[in-house]
């Protein structure tokens, strides 16, 4: 109850509390303020209020009443344009951030508060954090951040080097289970040989707080062991001292095997290119030679070894050394394909022409790594250019072809997957060396079959029969061998009689772009195995499958990062509950890599186990928020939490900082699920309370993680405006395939940039026109059991002013149960169902509780049992050892009373 | 934080005369503290007005604190504002507070 007036307005008591705890918590708080120019643009803003923490976290002295920019003057402007959506826009915001300006990063909360233009921020200065994440992304560069996401055994260690955590796939694989494992037992599971060595390392790590890597054997269930390599990072405090580690250890025997034959094959390439009458160099990023072949070296007359490190340009003509050598450089420096002719020296002594052609190599995400490139000795065309001004037919053949291969290299390397790569180079060879190309392909995984002019993936059959009309010696089939990860066979064939038929230059050619392409498939599969392995850990930590409800269609999906090996800390999960609703929760841990994955696993765990205890969510995220402040809990996590009535189609929920949910009925309204709100889990003790809402049958209740509706450098509200729409216009297909179109529509081009998770409810069309309303019996949940019911009878067409009798008898009945029904301090709860049966309305109110009617309120109590009596046709009240039920029939129209 | 379910706007017409306009929805989560705060407001007026008329919800525990305030020791001359066909107004004739109350359908000030 709040007072305004002539008499004097107070301050609202609990944004004031909100304010004083925010004063007191370990997290960096201020409350700031907006500054904007004439037009009206936030420009700055200033601090009003900050806590002790703030200070600590921000190096910033005294900085209440000062604005950011005189405090910072080079802090960047995305801060100020992120408040300015805050306080102006009334978003709240949560994000993990970095300032140059002061050198550290932050992970903020950030929420409006009145008067518009002021805003409160919650963070943490996470700066430790990031460079330990940063430092351990460094160490496992050499695997391409494989350790880091692809394991499947996880531990966690405490300070003193005990181990406290092993998952369960570490018990799955050793049969060690998670208490011998526990102390240094999991030393057990090492081979012999290898267990001092990992002892002496994991300890003299643990002694520098460092991260780590350590391959040793471990012990298998079977008794075989298993080359594996364990990566640990350490786990930090918020203000950067060592806790311990979190590990992985994931078994590499497979892999191993696989980089042997990997090399083997590289061998192979390197091996086949010496058979190749050009000449053919690799060079590194800084432009020093990395590889030359035979037909290089024997030119020159020199070995591999005496060639690396850039000699080449001591052979060079002193005329034409320097501009050949200072060309290059800038080819690579610009990562431009580069062309040119120099005189060298032969190794008989011999000044010949050398001309050189070649194309920088790009890595899938874009990476420059370094020049491909062939030479030819071009002396022979240079006289006889300098005699007859005339190329000749062979010669340009040999230089279309050193250029094709330098070009086919480098196209293949900046495309990722495997079936692109194959489509890169059957594109590339039509038409400059065939009228037809195809790639056939066997991995473990699939058999791809691809062709070109061919629109699509297409049959083996269908190969055969493009194959079968041409002539025996218009087509070659050359091996692509990609080692222990596949094999297969790339098809050239001439259509077109004019041209000349193959000849075995053209072979040999070709199976050296057959080779060298074998190559690049094989790495590209190699890592969309490694992401598939990512992928699956996060997915073994989801529940396998929702659980079903016969009135209720439910999906989820869940959609990685484009861009990025890691994984993310977002779930999902359904559950029937205690009095048969569906629970239905969609949460996020901030931050990536397995720390994340791992308290998300944990934290989903604890919510099933607290979901079935409790009937109101807003008490759920309470315990599940004490649970998470825990040791083992994340630094910080939101999520939304709905209990779905599904025959009444009432829809209960609470969220702790987590992107509102979205229900779309069957006639396209929207209805943004925006109350029921409270702060993120882990940030401070603070109360939450339930909303509840009545959708239309038929209708699809939306919970999302932020990454669905968030692109970069776009405002929320553009996301969330897109997600509506979006929404709206695949209201009505199944909830499997609107989760599939929802997240095909939304993603950006280039695919999500964070990790997101689309959970889709839909109410049954058929839900029985029944209002089922449970509550925990305590004053404060009858307003909401009203807004229930009120809009359920406005559903129903129910008339007005029956409409406010029914709430009244309702309520009646309601105030009764909760003031009696539990006397003895035991917080039962109470269960509303209202049913239509022809003119009328039947209406049960129970409680499990013991009544005890009591003599102070007797007159009141008699108050309300006449007014249920005036209202309905018939009221009857049982109590019974189970409790206290209320029948109420009443009219559907004033005047049939 | 949640708006609160109900609340009263204080105006003093004339001397010794108090008006209270309760908004929102009135029932056992805060019959009680609205209760306080009404007395409070009345302190020494020697005439108050309760005006009902916009009040979205109220129940037995409504009628509790009007009988309540009739019987508290005030000193205030106390009129009740509640139109026939308003939310409180129909509680009231169902109760038959009309006999202990002094109920109007329009505010005499």
């Amino acid at each position: 109850v709040g007072v305004s007036g002539s008499d004097g307005a107070r301050p609202s008591a609990s944004e004031a509390q909100l304010r004083e705890l925010l004063a007191t918590i370990d997290q960096g708080y201020c409350l700031g303020e907006i500054v904007l120019d004439d037009r009206g643009d936030a420009v700055d803003y200033r601090f009003l209020e900050v806590n002790p923490q703030f200070e600590a976290m921000t190096g910033l002295v005294d900085a209440a009443g000062q604005t950011a920019l005189e405090l910072v003057p080079g802090l960047e402007q995305h801060w100020i344009e992120v408040y300015g959506r805050v306080a102006l826009g009334g978003e709240t915001l949560r994000f993990t951030n970095g300032s140059e300006a002061l050198g550290r990063w932050f992970d903020v909360f950030a929420m409006p508060t009145e008067p518009r233009g002021r805003f409160m921020l919650v963070f943490n200065d996470v700066t430790a954090h990031k460079r330990a994440e940063d430092a351990l992304k460094e160490s496992q560069a050499r695997f391409r951040n494989v350790a880091d996401t692809a394991p499947v055994m996880i531990w966690v260690t405490e300070a003193d080097g005990t181990c406290t955590y092993l998952n369960r796939r570490w018990e799955e694989f050793t049969g060690q289970d998670q208490a011998a494992g526990s102390g240094m037992g999991w030393l057990d599971a090492v081979h012999p040989v290898d267990r001092q060595r990992v002892r002496a390392t994991f300890r003299a790590a643990n002694r520098r707080a460092e991260p780590f890597e350590v391959e040793y054997r471990l012990r298998r269930q079977d008794g075989v062991y298993r080359w594996a390599v364990d990566s640990a990072a350490p786990r930090l405090t918020a203000d950067g001292r060592f806790r311990g580690y979190v590990g992985s250890v994931m078994d590499i025997s497979d892999r191993k095997e696989a980089e042997e034959t990997l090399r083997a094959s590289e061998q192979r390439f390197r091996a086949m290119s010496d058979d190749l009458p050009l000449m053919v160099w690799l060079h590194d990023t800084d432009g020093r030679q990395e590889f030359v072949n035979q037909t290089f070296c024997d030119f020159f007359g020199v070995t591999r070894d005496e060639m690396r490190g850039g000699r080449w340009q001591l052979l060079t003509h002193p005329d034409d050394g320097t501009g050949y050598a200072e060309h290059f450089m800038d080819c690579v420096r610009e990562r431009r394909p580069f062309h040119h002719e120099v005189r060298v020296r032969r190794g008989d002594g011999e000044w010949r022409w050398l001309e050189s052609w070649g194309e920088p190599r790009f890595g899938p995400t874009g990476e420059y790594l370094g020049h491909v490139g062939t030479s030819a000795d071009v002396t022979d065309r240079k006289q006889l250019e300098e005699l007859l001004r005339d190329r000749g037919e062979a010669e340009r053949r040999a230089r279309r072809r050193a250029e094709l291969l330098a070009h086919c290299m480098a196209e293949l390397e900046s495309r990722s997957g495997v079936e692109q790569r194959a489509r890169t180079l059957v594109e590339l060879l039509v038409p400059r060396v065939a009228d037809f190309a195809a790639v056939e392909l066997r991995t473990d995984d699939e058999t791809i079959v691809i062709a070109h002019p061919e629109p699509g993936r297409i049959s083996t059959v269908e190969l055969d029969a493009l194959l079968d009309p041409l002539e025996p010696h218009s087509r070659l089939a050359l091996p692509l061998n990609l080692a222990a990860r596949g094999e297969g066979t790339l098809l050239v064939g001439l259509a077109d009689r004019r041209r000349r038929p193959y000849d075995d230059d053209d072979h040999a050619f070709l199976r050296t772009l057959a080779a060298s392409a074998s190559l690049l498939l094989a790495s590209a599969h190699l890592f969309e195995q490694e992401r598939r392995i990512a992928t699956r850990l996060q997915r073994s930590l989801l529940p396998e499958r929702l659980e079903e409800h016969p009135e209720l269609d439910l999906a989820a999906r869940y959609v990685s990062a484009a861009h990025q090996l890691q994984v993310g800390g977002d779930w999902y999960d359904s559950f029937e509950l205690a009095d048969g609703r569906m629970g239905v929760v969609v949460g996020d841990v901030v931050g990536h890599g397995l720390e994340a994955a791992a308290a998300m696993g944990r934290l989903r765990s604890a919510l099933h186990a607290l979901a079935v205890r409790h009937t109101s969510p807003a008490d759920v995220l309470s315990e599940l928020d004490h649970f998470a402040r825990g040791p083992a809990g994340p630094r910080f996590a939101t999520g939304c939490f709905a209990a779905i009535e599904p025959s009444s189609a009432v829809v209960t929920y609470a969220s702790a900082g987590h992107p509102p949910m979205l229900v779309v009925s069957p006639d396209g309204e929207v209805d943004w699920l925006d109350e029921g709100r409270s702060l993120p889990l882990c940030v401070a003790e603070t109360d939450r309370s339930d909303a509840s809402t009545v959708v239309a049958p038929g209708s699809v209740l939306l919970l999302y993680s932020d990454g669905l509706v968030e692109r970069r450098r776009e405002r929320l509200s553009t996301g969330t405006a897109r997600l509506e729409a979006t929404a709206r216009r695949l209201r009505h297909l199944p909830v499997g395939h609107l989760c599939d179109r929802l997240v095909a529509e939304l993603a950006p081009e280039r695919g999500f940039d964070d990790d997101v998770v689309v959970l889709a409810a839909r109410i049954s069309p058929a839900a029985a026109p029944r209002l089922r309303h449970q509550f925990p019996a305590r004053p404060g949940e009858l307003a909401e059991l009203r807004r229930c019911t009120r809009r359920w009878l406005e559903h129903r067409g129910v008339d007005a002013r029956a409409g406010s009798d029914i709430l009244l008898a309702l309520g009646e009945a309601c105030s009764n149960a909760v003031e009696h029904a539990y006397r003895d301090g035991a917080h039962g709860d109470i269960t509303v169902e209202v049913r239509p049966e022809r003119d009328e309305l039947v209406a049960e109110v129970r409680d499990r509780g013991r009544w005890r009617p009591s003599g102070a309120h007797n007159a009141n109590r008699g108050r309300g049992t006449a007014i249920m009596r005036a209202i309905s046709r018939n009221f009857t009240s049982t109590t019974g050892p189970e409790g206290t039920t209320v029948i109420l029939h009443l009219p559907l129209s004033r005047g049939a009373r | 934080v949640n708006d609160p379910l109900a609340r009263v706007e204080v105006t003093h017409p004339g001397p010794g005369q108090v008006a209270l306009f309760v908004l929102g929805e009135v029932d056992l989560s805060n019959a009680v503290e609205l209760g306080e705060i009404i007395l409070a407001a009345i302190g020494d007026h020697s005439a108050a007005v309760v005006d009902l008329s916009a009040v979205q919800y109220l129940d037995s525990q409504g009628t509790r604190l009007l009988v309540d305030l009739a019987l508290a020791d005030h000193g205030a001359e106390l009129i009740v504002v509640a139109p026939g066909d308003s939310v409180a107004g129909e509680l009231l004739a169902i109760s038959e507070l009309h006999r202990l109350l002094d109920v109007r359908a329009t505010s005499p000030w």
